[in-house]
């Protein structure tokens, strides 16, 4: 039996394939110590069982690589595939709500979704548009500004960039001040963020 | 103990548990990729993201990968052609 030390054959073959031990995969897997070991047995004692035992032991190693690998790219390019795919169909089959509900109707989806209103409010303060009167209590407290900002994006609907472009200040500006005042009435109010719908 | 992804990729050919096994640990990754899609299509693409998953798990083919001394092989072609 050789001794574990005075292989020769072992280091003729760490000199001869620098570059093969100098592959990542490889790299990686030689550096857990039994792996290693494996290597060395498999080289200095040839045997059949030896060889089996270090490709068993890659074959795991080598197999997590590949697969997670695998199953990682898999995931992120079959989510930009179907992402496409649905742009795509709302892009090629839009929801059309002015076609007539059946043949020969003069009624299309469209008017019978919309709400006609009869009492319109039209005010651009927020405040008279609350009615409960604690959220009344807490959204006064808020600074004129913060108020304004919470009118545009809230009654009038329009985009925190929107919003922005309109009071000639940056996005940044009118998002953070808007979570502020959100955050403000929430206090306000005693509601956790977790039990907020907005 | 704990299986390996490599025990459970082996089993999940015939073995369904295995593969609910897999696509639960690859779980953090499809909910990481949702985020990138609207929120109406969140669970649609969930859906179709494990669905493909279940399809490609069971049709890896295990034996094919490389053992060791194939894998040297080849990497020693591979240095040679390049010298």
């Amino acid at each position: 039996m050789v001794k574990k030390n005075d292989c020769s054959k072992f280091h003729v073959f760490i000199q001869e394939n620098q570059d093969f031990l100098n592959n990542p995969v490889i790299k990686d897997f030689l550096s857990n110590k039994s792996n290693y070991n494996l290597l060395r047995q498999s080289i200095c004692n040839p045997t059949y069982h030896n060889k089996e035992e270090l490709d068993r032991a890659f074959r795991g190693f080598y197999f997590n690589i590949r697969f997670t690998a695998y199953i990682s790219s898999t995931i992120y390019y079959h989510a930009i595939n179907l992402d496409k795919k649905m742009r795509l169909l709302n892009y090629r089959f839009p929801t059309t709500l002015d076609q007539p509900v059946k043949e020969e109707s003069d009624i299309s989806i469209k008017d019978m979704t919309i709400y006609h209103e009869d009492f319109e409010l039209k005010s651009d303060n927020i405040l008279d548009y609350i009615t409960d009167s604690n959220i009344y209590k807490a959204v006064k407290r808020l600074t004129p500004n913060q108020r304004n900002i919470l009118y545009l994006v809230y009654i009038k609907g329009l985009t925190d960039s929107e919003t922005a472009q309109y009071l000639k200040k940056s996005q940044q500006t009118i998002s953070k001040s808007r979570n502020k005042a959100l955050k403000r009435i929430r206090k306000e109010l005693n509601i956790s963020p977790e039990n907020c719908i907005f | 103990m704990v299986e390996t992804l490599y025990q459970l990729a082996v089993k999940s050919k015939n073995d369904s548990k295995a593969v609910v096994k897999i696509l639960n640990a690859f779980k953090p990754k499809i909910n990481k990729t949702l985020k990138q899609t609207r929120f109406q299509y969140r669970s649609d693409l969930d859906q179709e993201l494990q669905l493909k998953l279940v399809t490609i798990i069971k049709k890896y083919d295990v034996e094919k990968l490389d053992g060791f001394w194939e894998f040297y092989d080849k990497q020693k072609n591979f240095y040679n052609k390049k010298d």
